[in-house]
């Protein structure tokens, strides 16, 4: 309710005896006109002179004018407001020096003490020649819409005000500001036709903002005064009327707001800010388009572009008005700087806005959904809801601790945190071991590795890095990208974290807080999770904590057909990213929704038949089976060209990240134990196939039991399937299929649980009673005993902090070095005798899934060597020189047969022996680069990690030590020269002439294929973005 | 709504068989999976062994396993010819030689394949290896001496030899290799040991030390020696003389470590023209005395020499113990117990000749080809009273194949004649029932012990597996 009586106005005090002309503009404003007039026939201070002027409304605003005794002046409908202003006033000559105009919209009713205000605090201000009341909503009168305006360097709108923002009295000091808005402002008459009045090329919008400046650059002051108060509908700016204004292209509000404010800034600001402001405004135009775009709102996309674009297109404006605005000039333009909002201001209301239209989204869709989850929740539930406890009085609530403390939610967290910390302690500071190899030091590096189209590793390799490289550099932004410690944050939290997550989606399933509890605390603590974070399957604690998110989708059912365009969107992302980090889950996801897809169209054969099957698929009666193939082929397309190289090569999607390590066999992975080192024993029972049985013998959990079980299958078919990859060999592991299967089982097992339990309560002892005792001692049996399982086995889990680097220090110090040598590493492993071809460095994340196998040469020539059979000559020593091997390093030297067959090898040197194991110098090693020339001279040159650069003084041959690729080119002066194969599987390059190379490697193909995946990842994005409104689409009631 | 949650009436519903069916069905698909875990390949073999020179001033032939046997001297790269001197010689006596390219003499020999063949060689010879061992026996003016020969050790103990100005002891490092290799040998005396001598031995050549620059004037020697790098054969060559009156000479084969429990086959008591005299060299390697038992094992039986019931060994310095009074009908052994790891090796001297008898250890099998000499062989358990029972085969030179079971109780001697090839096994178990044997040849230049041990045993390395984990980083 508007305040009947302002504390400011004082009855003793007299009215300022000072003349005030009224002119009301009216734009087919009949919906607010009779509020306005009845509020300016109601002020304390009536209006001495009151003129309207109608701008060809098209309803009844002329009409309702006139009844109320003001005279109406029609002007023709593209009639700017300031224009419409001049109109006004010419047909009402000045009558006094301290007359006052004051501009009243038809969409805006002043308080009824508003211009008594506004004239007393006029009257004791002379410097002030403009003054404003307080804005308040149309329809929400505590909604406070502004109290003075000004403009940002970007040109936004500011107003000082948090979104939504309640009137409390706040802001309520009379202030200087830079302007007013012009609804319901008071001006001075001489001054307003001193200055001009409003600028010709600001018909609408902005006009406030400029006429302020330019009053505080001619001396005077803009005043806000907040006991004045003004109810504003923003018809023109939230689209409530038409505008038609004769600058307004195509009648777009936005176009129209964002170029006058450009021009605004364009006009008034320096000549030497000139520049940066035009970049400003050109950066931020661009920036707006794209979230609009994001946003779905193509249209208000094209506006912010289309404005910069039509002012920059007008330049002669700007100058005229700037020369305009110098002749009455008095003060520099930065004058009004103090007006102006510091850049953190607009970066802190910026991000708030944004967080606001997120959780109000957010928070709109959980409202939603939580609503149809009280109403189906038990009655017998002992636990209130979150939202239940939110609306018990203020004065009934317990303080925030033992609020907290009270929650039995809490006490599992914090009672897993604590055992989390003392099971991780092993794990802080740089981690590897098991699959996980070490961490780059920023996520960057990551980003770096995956547009990388030849990869330095072992003898290098051109295959496609997997995507799951780029998401945990984005991912490691959390951390600022410092990529090892956000490794470790993943290790140490991700129990914690899918607890959390998993009780979420639990209560968003329908769970009460109890249960939903539970089944966090049995997914969150089963054998999976610690067997992953034990042998370092990242691939696998991704999964687990987006698996849950999984089942509030429920993939396999037919709610995908008849979910929105969005959804299925965002199903499409979801499993994207799950299929990035387990291969095996996006291998059955493709074959499960492809299998659900022919079904599909078995039922719908008849119209298939009729139509073709392209011409039904795109048809409208095929919606549900459109959104089927996308959910289908979404995660396959956003995955290329990973997934198309994995096509090619099957075997490669039952790879998880990392390097392969051996898992559990097949009745492991029946009790839901992956196995494997690190694992707990397989009598730590988890409940998972009971829950299997108990939702198999359950109609309505027909679907998920089905997917639950068959994941189940697959996991036991494949898990003892041997594969070679990753630059090693074992079997298959499961760990992100029994996740998955769990994720689905938990909550519809649970919620079948919460619902019999009554039923059971009142039925005599029998199996249903004795089935549930088992499931729950089970339950409880897992999630209590393997953490404490791996809290007692923590110092033998493969994950460790600081482990040391295997490489000796000298030889990694070269890495860097022009010749890039490279070292023969063999080690023996848990009875084994292994060799890899290192580059100086540690493994680093991401490099065994880019690794290829070594060359047939270089196996035979390790072979021969450690079997002591290349005793008679130097062969093996010169294979192993040619491919840039400069050392061999016997890692642990224990076999003394192996240490005299190197020895009696030719060409090994001893460099060094130590504890930690023996190095030998292969003479004659190339370096990375190296040219011979006709003569047999040859000379390393200087190489990058990839490319090189320089010179060549004669014709011979360059000789490459990396294993052959068609894409390596020399580029000798401007000439392409392709690589040869040569007889050692190297690359060489036939050299004509001298001159001056470049050594590249071709990824135009890549750079492609990566264009096309962004591009389908964008439209994919936009695609499962909530949707913007434009502002007309908004109810005035939540604008106002 | 419980309604929609209610069990079925009966548990064995269709759907509780189908997801067993199911379970079953993929449990029986694993089954089917390929599951190779290892793609691990072994390559076996027997490591080519290395033969001695010519040391000393006479000659050396070598018994090969078989001609079929690629086989190369060893001479240094820069050589520009490789040359070996080829002696298809049945009887060292007759030997004579000629020089043929190395290629040529490996044809040649092919073209014999499967009959045994003795060669003699100025240069250390590669051999390849076999099952067979081969063995070289040096003839000097003053006498014979006998080993096996190797494919090296990194790490070796000779106990024999001295460096007196009576001695001309000689090591030679053969590197047979092709990189520089490096040893390291310390020299233990009866006072103290030397300073670590590093010995770097190019490739392909044998390099030979004196034992005099290790430690001179010392009588009583134990040479440690420690292959650092390279693959390195080493034979230990003691001769002595006395003005121009040769004394003998002979090998001093290597033991390996020193151990608590020595058996030393076979020492003679006697020759048909001189008397003999025995003594036993030990030392105690490690840093605290050591109590040492002696023990002999002879066709007589098993008796305790006088004043050898009970020793004590300062630690570090070499002992020589003289036997006094060791009377026996045949050949003995010397079985040497100590509280703690000890080295020993027996000699025996006449006036004009001198033998090393060094511990061994236990065989399962041997065997070599013999060019028509008429060996001793001296088989043991090694303890008192423990059975043997060894197959004996062996060839006469008439080429009569004949087999001979020798069971026994602690010590047996066999003389089979002349011979051309000999086979051993022993056909008890080699764990519980250890056999030790040696050879004692004579010949008219005097007589050695020619240990029967394999000079290389089979040696199986797996094939490495190219696997990223081998960069993985280690444990704290």
């Amino acid at each position: 309710m508007p305040n009947s009586m302002p504390s400011s106005i004082r009855p003793d005090t007299p009215s300022p005896q000072s003349t005030v002309t009224a002119v009301l503009v009216a734009h087919d404003g009949a919906s607010w006109l009779p509020q306005t007039l009845i509020a300016i026939n109601n002020q304390s201070r009536p209006v001495d002179r009151i003129i309207a002027i109608d701008t060809g409304s098209l309803d009844t605003s002329a009409k309702l004018i006139s009844a109320a005794g003001i005279t109406v002046i029609p002007a023709p409908r593209d009639l700017g407001f300031g224009d419409a202003v001049e109109l006004a006033l010419a047909q009402l000559p000045a009558e006094a020096d301290d007359e006052w105009i004051w501009l009243l919209h038809d969409d805006c009713a002043p308080d009824e003490g508003a211009l008594a205000e506004l004239l007393q605090a006029g009257a004791e201000r002379p410097n002030i020649a403009m003054l404003g009341p307080k804005l308040r909503g149309w329809y929400d009168r505590s909604h406070l819409l502004e109290i003075g305006v000004s403009i940002a360097s970007n040109g936004s709108r500011w107003t000082g005000l948090e979104r939504r923002e309640s009137d409390q009295g706040q802001h309520d000091e009379l202030r200087e500001v830079m302007s007013v808005s012009t609804a319901a402002a008071l001006i001075r008459r001489p001054v307003f036709e001193d200055l001009g009045g409003f600028d010709p090329n600001l018909d609408l919008f902005r006009d406030d903002v400029d006429f302020g400046w330019r009053l505080h650059t001619a001396g005077h002051g803009v005043l806000l005064v907040p006991s004045a108060i003004a109810y504003h509908a923003e018809a023109a700016a939230s689209e409530r009327r038409a505008i038609d204004v004769s600058e307004a292209f195509l009648h777009r509000p936005l176009l129209l707001d964002r170029r006058n404010a450009a021009y605004v800034l364009l006009v008034n600001s320096a000549l030497w800010r000139l520049p940066w402001i035009s970049l400003q405004i050109l950066s931020t135009g661009i920036a707006r388009a794209l979230f609009n775009l994001l946003a779905k709102l193509p249209g208000y996309a094209g506006d912010e572009i289309g404005a910069v674009g039509w002012l920059f297109l007008h330049p002669q404006d700007i100058f005229t008005a700037r020369r305009r605005r110098k002749s009455k000039r008095l003060l520099a333009s930065g004058t009004i700087r103090r007006f102006l909002p510091p850049r953190w201001s607009q970066l802190r209301m910026g991000w708030e806005h944004l967080v606001d239209v997120v959780m109000a989204d957010l928070h709109g869709e959980n409202l939603l959904r939580r609503g149809d989850v009280l109403s189906t929740s038990s009655h017998d539930d002992d636990f209130k809801s979150d939202e239940e406890l939110e609306i018990l009085p203020v004065a009934n609530r317990p303080s925030i601790w033992r609020y907290l403390f009270r929650k039995p939610q809490v006490l599992l967290f914090l009672i897993v945190s604590t055992l989390l910390l003392a099971i991780g302690r092993n794990r802080i500071g740089t981690i590897t071991g098991g699959a996980l190899s070490l961490a780059p030091n920023s996520g960057l590096d990551l980003l770096r590795q995956y547009v990388q189209n030849w990869h330095p590793i072992a003898l290098g390799s051109a295959s496609v890095a997997p995507p799951w490289i780029p998401l945990l550099g984005i991912g490691s932004a959390i951390t600022a990208f410092n990529l090892p410690l956000f490794i470790q944050a993943l290790f140490l939290l991700t129990p914690l974290f899918s607890l959390f997550i998993t009780y979420r989606v639990n209560l968003r399933f329908g769970l009460s807080s109890f249960w939903a509890m539970a089944g966090a605390a049995i997914y969150a603590l089963s054998p999976v999770v610690f067997t992953s974070l034990n042998q370092g399957r990242l691939g696998t604690l991704i999964i687990i904590l987006l698996a849950p998110s999984l089942v509030l989708i429920q993939p396999f059912s037919r709610s995908i057909e008849e979910s929105t365009w969005r959804r299925t969107f965002a199903v499409g992302l979801l499993v994207a990213v799950l299929g990035a980090f387990s291969p095996l889950m996006l291998l059955v996801w493709s074959i499960g929704q492809f299998g659900l897809f022919i079904g599909d169209c078995a039922r719908h054969r008849r119209e298939i038949f009729t139509k073709s099957i392209f011409s039904y698929l795109f048809s409208e009666q095929s919606d549900g089976l459109q959104r089927r193939a996308i959910v289908a082929l979404l995660p396959y397309l956003l995955l290329a060209p990973w997934s198309v190289q994995m096509t090619l090569h099957p075997t490669q999607f039952f790879l998880e990240p990392g390097l392969p390590l051996t898992s559990g066999g097949r009745w492991s992975i029946l009790l839901d134990n992956p196995g494997g080192a690190g694992a707990p024993p397989i009598w730590m029972i988890s409940p998972i196939l009971l829950f299997a049985i108990t939702a198999v013998l359950v109609k309505t959990l027909r679907v998920s039991s089905l997917s639950a079980t068959a994941l189940i299958s697959v996991s036991i078919a494949v898990s003892t399937y041997v594969v070679a990859g990753h630059g090693s060999l074992a079997n298959v592991w499961t760990g992100s299929l029994i996740t998955i299967s769990g994720a689905i089982l938990i909550p519809h097992v649970l919620s079948l649980g919460e619902k019999f339990l009554p039923i059971l309560r009142g039925k005599s002892l029998g199996f249903g009673h004795f089935w549930l005792a088992l499931l729950a001692s089970v339950s409880i049996f897992s999630f209590i005993a393997t953490p404490i399982w791996a809290l007692a086995t923590r110092s033998t889990s493969l994950v460790q902090a600081g482990q040391k680097s295997i490489m000796p220090a000298f030889v990694s110090a070269l890495t860097d070095t022009p010749i890039r040598p490279k070292t023969l590493v063999i080690r023996d492993i848990a009875g084994s005798r292994l060799y890899a071809v290192s580059r100086g460095q540690d493994l680093y994340l991401g490099e065994p899934d880019e690794s290829v196998a070594l060359p047939d040469q270089i196996t035979a020539a390790v072979n021969q060597l450690v079997n002591g059979q290349d005793s008679s000559g130097t062969a093996t020593s010169q294979i192993l020189g040619a491919y840039g091997i400069q050392y061999i390093y016997l890692l642990n030297a224990g076999d003394q047969s192996l240490i005299r067959a190197i020895d009696g090898s030719g060409g090994f040197t001893r460099s060094s022996a130590t504890v930690n194991g023996l190095l030998w110098r292969v003479a004659s090693a190339s370096g990375r680069l190296e040219f011979v020339d006709q003569a047999g001279n040859s000379k390393v040159l200087a190489a990058g990690e990839i490319s090189a650069e320089g010179d060549v003084k004669s014709a011979g041959t360059l000789y490459l030590a990396e294993k052959f690729d068609p894409g390596w080119r020399v580029l000798l002066d401007g000439v392409v020269i392709n690589g040869i194969k040569n007889q050692y599987g190297l690359v060489s390059f036939p050299i004509n002439k001298p001159g001056h190379f470049t050594l590249l490697h071709e990824s135009t193909q890549l750079r492609a294929e990566l264009s096309f995946e962004l591009l389908l990842l964008l439209i994919s994005v936009v695609m499962a973005l909530p949707a913007g409104r434009r502002r007309g689409e908004v109810p005035l009631e939540e604008l106002v | 709504m419980a309604r929609r949650y209610r069990f079925r009436r009966w548990i064995l519903d269709y759907r509780l068989l189908a997801l067993l069916a199911l379970v079953f069905v993929s449990i029986a698909g694993s089954y089917l999976m390929p599951t190779a875990q290892n793609h691990q390949s072994a390559a076996s073999g027997y490591p080519s062994v290395v033969c001695p020179a010519n040391l000393g001033d006479g000659s050396t032939t070598t018994s090969l396993a078989s001609n079929s046997l690629n086989h190369k001297l060893i001479l240094p790269v820069s050589a520009a010819k490789v040359v070996a001197k080829v002696a298809k010689k049945s009887s060292p006596a007759k030997s004579s030689a000629k020089k043929v390219r190395i290629a040529k003499a490996a044809k040649k020999v092919k073209k014999n394949a499967n009959k045994p063949v003795t060669l003699g060689a100025s240069y250390p010879m590669l051999v390849a290896g076999s099952a067979a061992s081969d063995w070289s026996l040096n003839q000097s003016s003053g006498g014979i001496g006998a080993t096996v020969c190797t494919s090296g050790a990194t790490d070796e103990w000779f106990v024999g030899g001295s460096a007196l100005v009576t001695s001309q002891d000689t090591l030679e490092l053969v590197n047979s290799g092709a990189g520089t290799a490096t040893a390291i040998a310390t020299a233990y005396g009866s006072h103290n040991q030397s300073a670590p001598m590093t010995i770097s031995i190019k490739a392909g050549v044998d390099q030979r030390v004196s034992l005099d620059s290790l430690m001179p004037g010392e009588a009583s020697v134990v040479l440690h020696l420690e292959i650092k790098s390279g693959r390195v054969a080493a034979f230990l060559y003691a001769a002595h003389k006395k003005g121009l009156t040769s004394l003998g000479a002979d090998f001093i084969s290597p033991q390996l470590a020193p151990g608590t429990h020595l058996v030393i086959p076979a020492v003679i008591n006697s020759t048909a023209k001189s008397p003999v005299t025995t003594a036993l060299r030990l030392l105690a390697p490690g840093a605290v005395a050591t109590k040492v038992h002696v023990t002999a094992l002879s066709g007589d039986g098993s008796f305790v020499p006088m004043n050898f019931d009970q020793i004590t060994l300062s630690p570090g310095m070499v002992t020589d113990l003289p036997f006094t009074n060791l009377t026996s009908a045949t050949p003995m052994t010397f079985v040497v117990d100590g509280d703690q790891p000890i080295l020993a090796a027996a000699i025996t001297s006449t006036s004009s000749e001198f033998a090393w008898s060094s511990a061994q250890p236990a065989i399962s099998h041997f065997a070599a080809n013999f060019p028509g000499d008429s060996p001793t062989i001296v088989l043991t358990s090694g303890r008192s009273g423990a059975p043997i029972k060894a197959l004996v085969d062996y060839q006469t030179v008439r080429g009569v194949q004949r087999s001979q079971t020798v069971t026994a109780s602690e010590f047996a001697t066999i003389n089979l004649g002349p011979i051309k090839t000999l086979d051993i096994n022993n056909l008890l178990s080699a764990t519980s029932a250890p056999l030790y044997a040696t050879a004692i040849i004579r010949t008219g230049s005097g007589y050695t012990y020619l240990p029967l041990i394999p000079g290389s045993l089979l040696e199986t390395s797996a094939n490495p597996i190219a696997n990223l984990a081998a960069l993985a980083r280690t444990g704290n």
